[in-house]
């Protein structure tokens, strides 16, 4: 039965990777979604979401939570920020143009975070159970790798309550579904765009601390991510946060699996594979809306 | 569809005045090391100004164009030494017919999308490329890459050193503005501005949108790849790393700080970022900040580019006083 346990850890494994990546990209589809931006600025929100984390958690010895909190909150304070300084002017404008202001902040992000924190020099996030391993007849699975799990599953949770149970969620998917209208109804524009632009941030920087946390921290930590993110909003549907959810999961263990048992080269080709295919097939994605074709 | 507007004497004027500055640089440069940015920025111009008519004029925002710029480079380093020792024109030759065959190839399924799933779709191309380049040893050399391209010469000229290099780019950077010039001016460039405003009016008034996103996309990929073809023999060697994803990113910001829309934008962003870069190296790592805050300004504040600014600029000096 070796192989099959085998397969199962790498399903695991893949179920994690996977869960990480559906955080980062439920932000992007988030934004997307009410706010029509693709923020490609959102890959280093992942970056400096770690680097949040091992400056609060490993630099100044705080426990793991409260450095992901921290990641959580100051990523959120950041897309607040980002959206007061540059987005807000934005609003009018083809959303290329969006998207070309996004990769003038992610150079000016990347750079800062280069410039504090050096190179290519790895650090370790103290993330608990990354040196302890669960054992369940034979099947050994890192304590990290669930715990990841489990956080995010308790972040998508709290997204499905803000979303579908709160006000705030009520106007923000008001505004998804027709800006006019519900500006018409008494909804600011402004504060519904702060409260996206804070969430989307926020699950940004929960996505790098856990990935920090898994792997290591370092400056060019955010642009793998992001490509994967986008991936999985295309696949899952632009905006659709469910989408992100399931495209995270299928992307990642088909990911994981593949490195495993095919090799690496055709594992990181994949994920872009896959775009390709969805978007010449089905360019609406799993449960986008319609997409008008060119 | 009438044809082409009269030449007028302006016009004339400004590809002599282009032709005598290169003319000129050539002459009068000998510092090997400014040579050799200008060999190299002449390259990426040939590369840049149809990638301009391709994201400025169409409207059209890719993001994977260092995949035939490699492609390019690749077809030439595999003909002349890796595989084959053909001669460095054939292989030039070959890369035009190559390059033309992957964009028509994959002008069918990107040409479905539109926007940022266009962005995204090239995107994604581009990272493919990459992928493919740094893993498929065979044609790539992988990692080690590719050395030792042979010099190309006619007859018993050789490009063997970088003023000459610089010569056989401007050579080539005046036929890829040329051709932009004769596009842009024509009825292709009125179509490119119909499909940037508005491609589903365009497609109801009768026009064959899809063909001229086809010709361009097409054209400013043989351009990309010729554009790899001629950085090919300028460099001791290359590997994947010159044609990432953020290589892709580079073309777009010449054009974007250049000036998207004109031809002369694409061409002055070279320019510009090339001196800017070299200005900034003092700052060491810093230097990036000043092409994201560049990019973010212009994209807000400033769509023009520096080509707009200029024109404001001598719009403003040459003011004349109203009449009426």
């Amino acid at each position: 039965m070796q192989d099959f346990t085998v397969l199962v850890q790498q399903l695991i494994y893949g179920i994690s990777y996977g869960m990480n990546l559906a955080v980062a990209a439920a932000g992007l589809a988030l934004l997307f979604g009410v706010y029509r931006v693709v923020n490609l600025a959102h890959g280093q929100q992942i970056m400096l979401g770690g680097y949040t984390a091992y400056v609060v958690s490993t630099a100044f010895g705080a426990p793991y939570f409260v450095g992901f909190l921290a990641a959580m909150i100051a990523m959120g304070a950041l897309g607040v920020l980002l959206e007061y300084a540059v987005f807000q002017f934005l609003q009018k404008r083809p959303l290329t143009d969006q998207m070309l202001a996004s990769l003038g902040v992610f150079m000016v992000l990347g750079t800062i975070a280069l410039r504090i924190w050096g190179d290519f020099e790895a650090r370790a996030v103290h993330m608990p159970g990354r040196d302890s391993a669960l054992v369940f007849s034979g099947l050994r699975i890192d304590a990290s790798r669930l715990y990841t799990v489990l956080i995010t599953l308790i972040l998508f949770g709290l997204l499905y309550v803000i979303v579908y149970r709160t006000h705030i969620g009520r106007m923000m998917r008001a505004m998804a579904q027709s800006e006019e209208a519900a500006m018409l109804m008494g909804i600011r524009r402004q504060g519904i765009a702060a409260v996206v632009f804070f969430l989307s941030g926020a699950l940004g920087g929960a996505a790098g601390a856990l990935l920090g946390g898994l792997f290591n921290v370092r400056p060019s930590m955010g642009f793998q991510p992001l490509l994967m993110a986008l991936v999985i909003i295309v696949f899952g549907g632009m905006g659709s946060i469910n989408g992100a959810l399931v495209a995270g999961l299928i992307i990642g263990v088909l990911y994981n699996l593949t490195v495993f048992y095919v090799g690496s080269t055709l594992g990181e080709l994949l994920p872009f594979i896959v775009l390709l295919i969805v978007l010449v097939l089905r360019p609406e994605g799993l449960f986008g809306l319609p997409v008008r074709r060119a | 569809m009438s044809g082409m507007p009269t030449i007028q004497l302006r016009e004339v004027a400004a590809w002599v005045g282009i032709v005598l500055v290169l003319l000129a640089a050539w002459l009068f440069v000998h510092n090997d090391f400014y040579l050799r940015l200008m060999m190299i920025g002449a390259a990426y111009m040939v590369a840049t100004i149809p990638f301009g008519l391709l994201i400025g004029h169409m409207g059209y925002l890719a993001m994977g164009q260092a995949a035939f710029f490699g492609l390019g480079a690749y077809v030439v380093g595999n003909l002349t030494t890796l595989r084959f020792e053909e001669n460095y024109w054939l292989a030039l030759l070959a890369v035009i017919l190559v390059n033309a065959a992957v964009a028509y190839a994959l002008s069918f399924p990107l040409f479905r999308l539109r926007g940022y799933h266009f962005a995204i779709g090239t995107l994604g191309v581009g990272q493919l490329a990459y992928l493919t380049f740094k893993s498929w040893d065979w044609f790539t050399g992988g990692t080690f890459g590719v050395s030792g391209i042979p010099t190309p010469a006619i007859g018993e000229y050789e490009f063997g050193d970088n003023s000459r290099l610089f010569l056989l780019g401007a050579v080539f950077l005046l036929i890829s503005a040329f051709t932009s010039w004769w596009l842009a001016r024509g009825h292709v460039g009125l179509a490119l501005r119909a499909i940037r405003q508005d491609e589903d009016l365009a497609a109801a008034r009768g026009l064959d949108v899809l063909f001229y996103k086809r010709l361009i996309f097409v054209y400013a990929a043989v351009f990309a790849g010729i554009a790899g073809g001629l950085y090919a023999p300028m460099q001791i060697s290359f590997d994947p790393s010159t044609f990432t994803v953020w290589s892709s990113f580079q073309f777009v910001i010449y054009v974007i700080i250049g000036g998207s829309g004109t031809l002369v934008g694409p061409a002055l962003g070279v320019i510009f970022v090339t001196v800017l870069q070299q200005a900034v190296q003092d700052f060491g790592k810093w230097n990036q900040i000043v092409f994201g805050l560049l990019i973010v300004l212009c994209v807000l504040f400033f769509r023009g580019g520096l080509w707009g600014a200029l024109q404001l600029l001598w719009q403003a000096v040459s003011r004349r006083p109203r009449h009426g």
